[in-house]
């Protein structure tokens, strides 16, 4: 096994633990693990099967097999940010939508509110 | 339209100094319930509003004049009103002008009717770049609804009961008004201006400075670009 090969496992097998971690402590949906994981995966993968990058480097036309890996690596974050973009842009929308409903129930129960104080200072009276 | 009812929806974000005469304005104009949405502010806009005895729709943080606004149409939507109208409430819009804009909804002419300072030759003046871009969204607005239309920006409308029930499920976030026109078009709504004076600023403190108002520009044309590649809907009733 080459130093490079055992470097990339370490660090693959550090960011399984950390993700473990993350969803043991509930910091992390499971929804969002499982991708995480299954990038772990792939990066185990590639760092065990020697043969595996240069044979996608060669499908795809790309002479240094590094280009191919940082090629899919930054392919994969754009995504990955993609995503994340409509997720914001949903969130977003669910607040304003909260956000909203509270200034309608809010104002419902002001007036509630206000006429019982009414209601109780005309017995009052 | 027998004994409408009206709704004046002021979009309010700190305009503690000048909200109390605007509402007296509106209250010596017009018969019709008044609304204040209070965007987020953190003077006492929302006491003055209380003070003042209209209705008030306090919004937890600042969310943008758009979802002001269409807070404001729920509100309307839910308590059956049969128009609604958008005032700011800085004082910039003339009180004095509200029959004229329900007029021709009243009169079942137009769904949607845009108070224009352009329309006629007023002493509005505003800064160049304001006009500049103005003069552009009326521009494309008018070839795009095939009408002539001056004021695209203007936040001085009223609109139906039915364009209510479409703004309350669905309004523009930011700079809402060119799109709210484009929308409302492509729903059906038939669209009109009246011209109206306004007064200038006081304090010249327009929301829009350099860098938002190219953002402003860009926004407000891909939103449009958006809303035309959709197809028009039948108008739904509500």
């Amino acid at each position: 096994m080459s130093k490079v090969q055992i470097f990339s496992l370490i660090v693959s097998i550090l960011l399984a633990l950390v993700i473990f971690q993350l969803i043991r402590k509930k910091k992390l949906k499971e929804q969002y693990s499982l991708l995480w994981f299954l990038t772990v995966i792939v990066m185990l993968v590639l760092a065990l099967w020697e043969g595996l990058l240069y044979r996608i480097s060669s499908l795809l036309g790309i002479a240094v097999p590094s280009n191919a890996l940082f090629m899919l690596a930054i392919l994969f974050m754009f995504v990955m940010s993609l995503h994340y973009s409509i997720l914001v842009s949903r969130l977003t929308d669910q607040t304003k939508m909260l956000a909203q409903q509270l200034a309608l129930l809010d104002r419902d129960i002001r007036k509630e509110h206000e006429s019982k104080t009414s209601a109780d200072s005309d017995q009052g009276s | 339209m027998a004994d409408p009812r009206v709704l004046v929806i002021i979009p309010a974000h700190n305009e503690a100094d000048s909200l109390a005469d605007v509402i007296a304005d509106i209250r010596s104009s017009l018969e019709c319930g008044i609304v204040v949405v209070d965007d987020g502010s953190t003077d006492h806009t929302a006491q003055i509003a209380i003070e003042q005895g209209v209705e008030l729709l306090s919004l937890p943080f600042n969310l943008g004049i758009g979802s002001t606004m269409q807070t404001g149409f729920r509100f309307a939507h839910r308590e059956g009103y049969d128009i609604a109208v958008q005032t700011d409430g800085d004082g910039q819009h003339d009180a004095s002008y509200l029959p004229k804009l329900i007029e021709p909804i009243l009169r079942g002419e137009s769904d949607f009717v845009v108070g224009s300072r352009y329309l006629t030759d007023t002493d509005y003046s505003g800064s160049r770049g304001r006009r500049a871009g103005t003069a552009m969204f009326s521009k494309i607005l008018s070839l795009m609804l095939k009408q002539k239309l001056t004021d695209a920006t203007s936040g001085f409308r009223a609109a139906d009961k039915a364009l209510i029930a479409q703004f309350a499920r669905d309004y523009p976030r930011d700079y809402p008004e060119v799109e709210a026109l484009l929308v409302a078009h492509m729903a059906h709504f038939r669209v009109r201006e009246i011209p109206v004076a306004m007064r200038q600023r006081g304090g010249g403190r327009s929301s829009i400075n350099r860098f938002r108002s190219v953002y402003y520009v860009v926004k407000v044309l891909l939103a449009l670009l958006v809303v035309a590649s959709r197809r028009r809907t039948p108008r739904v009733e509500s």
